[in-house]
């Protein structure tokens, strides 16, 4: 079964990007444009990792992954944030609110299919 | 208060009698006038304080009992003896009933004369010591419980009243002087007319209160002013009859001057007044300046507590600012660099999509980044005063039609119905072309943003008298009264933080209102919260001369 990974983010190029090059790799895409509608998709679609960027309207990233990290059902995915907020206040804010993986844009296309493999395999292992 | 300073006036027109009460008072060594006549007494009363007059009844001129009531009307606290012929009781008891101390007869016994004076004196002297005691007890709680007031106007109204209660004066002022103006002012008062209190600003030295705040010495007046040679060139204010002024003094500086006065002509201040409000005002000084210095500080606090706000607010619009440039540069770039990846790893080609999508994504971002940075230029030239207009003719109609084709496009993209409401044909004006292209763009640009799908964008235009208006009336969020002059102001967002709405950097508003400014022009928006906004700008007609 193919990986599935949901992009959440209000920018409709990125997503267009992230969809690319994402498929290309063989990922089952889902996309969500801010952070209520991320929670909704999570609850139907049950992505493996989440893409999730920080500003957005409605409910900033930040919000999301913490309510990801605490429910039971949605902490074992895997959330990378993908933000243009690159001070290190900022990834410590990252950290503490659970995510996996901190990724300022713009990123390197490859490296984050490189990162988004890894976390995915290690999640597998720790499964098995 | 000792007997040198009691002062009697004898009346009588027996010259031999005078004489009698010359050499008794002499030996006392009390100091005296004499009168011999109704005008002369009354000249005498009303141009000196006597303690005591000695009145002969039977003057040749009046009628002796009319001239003790006048004596008592015009001279406060003063006691009157008088001096009957023999065996006429009758009008001695008239006198006494009249206000008449006491009454001796004629022929005069010298003995009786001495016994008689010297107590009416030590009743005089005793009766002023107790009235000076209670002023000065009076005055003295009073101070005390000033010390307590660190308003500086409660403190110098609650003077003012006290003073004016203990002294029995008709008006009471305190005057301080300005330090930005050097001037004198009356900042407390009580009795006086609102216009006096508005037109009173002396001069260091100019009128009595100068003087005395020059002179740092406390003064006291009665009838007219002609008698003291330093007032005499001056005009008094007819209705006033007597008053004191006295200095306030800490340590060596003179801050102001306190001023009583009376119209009536009974009401004769003394000396002892004069030196109790002196002593009263060497203690109240030191509170008014401190009160002076209390208020400063708080004003100096409250200016403190007020910067250290705006420093914070400007510090959370700063790192707001940079929060924001940031996203706004890093998100095209992450498009473009996205783009330029995926066309590079030839990943499109696995993936279905066209390269001309891709190089469309990139593009437009370069485009929304070169924005981005005309913008912050632009924002830095207005800071700096250094934004140069291009002046020419401006044709409204073709600017209008040129966004109105890029725009219909866009709303297009988020379903909103776009319409153009103005006169078929309208003169050029002078102006900027590209200007003020930019300021209805940014008007559209923030139209669109705010709409929900599903709305309504119209540009309208209209030609007036002197000007002409163009409006965007949209159907969108709406702007609140309160935040109708901020959203103009530099960096200013509706809403700031993570979850804002709407991206860029809030210089739109700010560059649009520089520009049409910079026009003469006006800029303004009226809204509805939930039901949408027009924002409009006029641009003059009456300047159109090419140079």
């Amino acid at each position: 079964m193919k990986p599935i990974v949901l992009i959440v983010d209000d920018e409709l190029d990125t997503l267009i990007i992230l969809r690319i090059l994402l498929e290309s790799k063989g990922y089952d895409v889902e996309e969500a444009h801010n952070g209520v509608e991320a929670l909704e998709k999570i609850k139907t679609k049950k992505p493996d990792l989440i893409l999730l960027d920080v500003m957005m309207p409605e409910m900033d990233g930040y919000t999301v992954c913490r309510k990801i990290k605490s429910e039971k059902d949605t902490k074992n995915i895997a959330v990378i944030l993908l933000t243009v907020r690159a001070l290190s206040v900022d990834i410590e804010k990252g950290k503490k609110c659970g995510a996996d993986f901190y990724i300022t844009k713009p990123f390197d296309s490859y490296a984050l299919l490189n990162d988004i493999h890894k976390i995915l395999s290690k999640k597998k292992l720790s499964k098995a | 208060m000792d007997k040198n300073k009691i002062k009697i006036l004898i009346v009588d027109d027996e010259s031999l009698i005078r004489e009698l009460y010359k050499r008794v008072l002499e030996k006392i060594n009390i100091d005296f006038d004499e009168a011999d006549s109704f005008e002369k007494t009354i000249q005498f009363i009303k141009l000196n304080y006597y303690n005591i007059v000695i009145l002969d009844l039977k003057l040749a001129d009046t009628d002796g009992i009319t001239l003790l009531k006048e004596i008592k009307r015009l001279c406060f606290g003063c006691e009157v003896i008088v001096v009957t012929g023999y065996a006429s009781l009758d009008s001695s008891v008239a006198a006494i009933r009249a206000g008449a101390y006491d009454y001796i007869t004629k022929p005069i016994d010298v003995d009786e004369f001495s016994l008689t004076i010297n107590r009416c004196i030590d009743k005089q002297i005793l009766s002023k010591e107790v009235g000076r005691l209670k002023s000065t007890v009076g005055l003295y709680e009073l101070s005390k419980a000033m010390t307590s007031i660190m308003d500086l106007q409660d403190l110098l109204n609650t003077m003012v009243r006290i003073v004016k209660q203990t002294l029995v004066s008709d008006t009471c002022s305190v005057m301080l002087m300005d330090e930005a103006t050097s001037k004198l002012k009356i900042m407390a008062s009580d009795g006086l007319s609102d216009e006096v209190i508005n037109s009173t600003e002396l001069k260091v030295g100019e009128s009595i209160a100068g003087w005395v705040l020059k002179e740092q010495k406390p003064t006291l007046l009665f009838n007219g002013l002609k008698k003291y040679p330093q007032f005499a060139h001056l005009n008094p204010r007819p209705e006033i009859y007597s008053a004191i002024s006295v200095p306030l003094i800490v340590k060596d500086k003179v801050i102001g001057v306190v001023n009583v006065s009376s119209k009536d002509e009974s009401r004769n201040f003394t000396t002892e007044d004069m030196e109790l409000l002196a002593i009263f005002a060497s203690d109240t000084a030191l509170m008014i300046e401190n009160a002076r210095i209390h208020e400063k500080l708080t004003k100096y606090i409250k200016m403190l507590e007020e910067s250290q706000i705006k420093m914070k607010e400007l510090d959370r619009l700063k790192s707001e600012f940079i929060s924001n440039v940031s996203h706004e540069l890093r998100t095209p770039l992450t498009a473009i660099k996205g783009a330029v990846e995926l066309i590079m790893g030839e990943i499109i080609s696995t993936a279905g999509v066209t390269v001309e999508k891709l190089l469309n994504i990139a593009r437009n971002n370069c485009d929304r980044l070169t924005n981005l940075i005309s913008d912050l230029l632009d924002s830095v030239r207005i800071e700096a005063g250094k934004m140069e207009l291009n002046m020419g003719k401006v044709s409204l109609q073709s600017i209008i039609s040129e966004l109105n084709d890029e725009f219909k496009f866009l709303a297009g993209h988020k379903n909103l119905t776009f319409a153009y409401s103005g006169p078929k044909s309208i003169e050029d004006i002078k102006g900027d072309s590209e200007r003020i292209k930019q300021v209805l763009n940014n008007l559209l640009t923030n139209a669109i943003k705010f709409t929900a799908s599903g709305g309504t964008i119209t540009i309208t235009l209209e030609d007036r008298n002197n000007d002409v208006r163009i409006s965007v009336t949209d159907t969108g969020v709406g702007v609140s009264p309160e935040s109708y002059d901020k959203i103009f102001e530099r960096f200013h967002q509706v809403d700031g933080g993570l979850t804002r709405q709407a991206g860029g950097l809030g210089l739109g508003l700010f560059i649009a209102k520089s520009i049409v400014e910079s026009h003469d022009g006006k800029i303004g928006v009226e809204s509805t919260l939930g039901k949408g906004s027009t924002f409009f700008f006029t641009l003059p007609k009456h300047n159109f001369v090419l140079k």
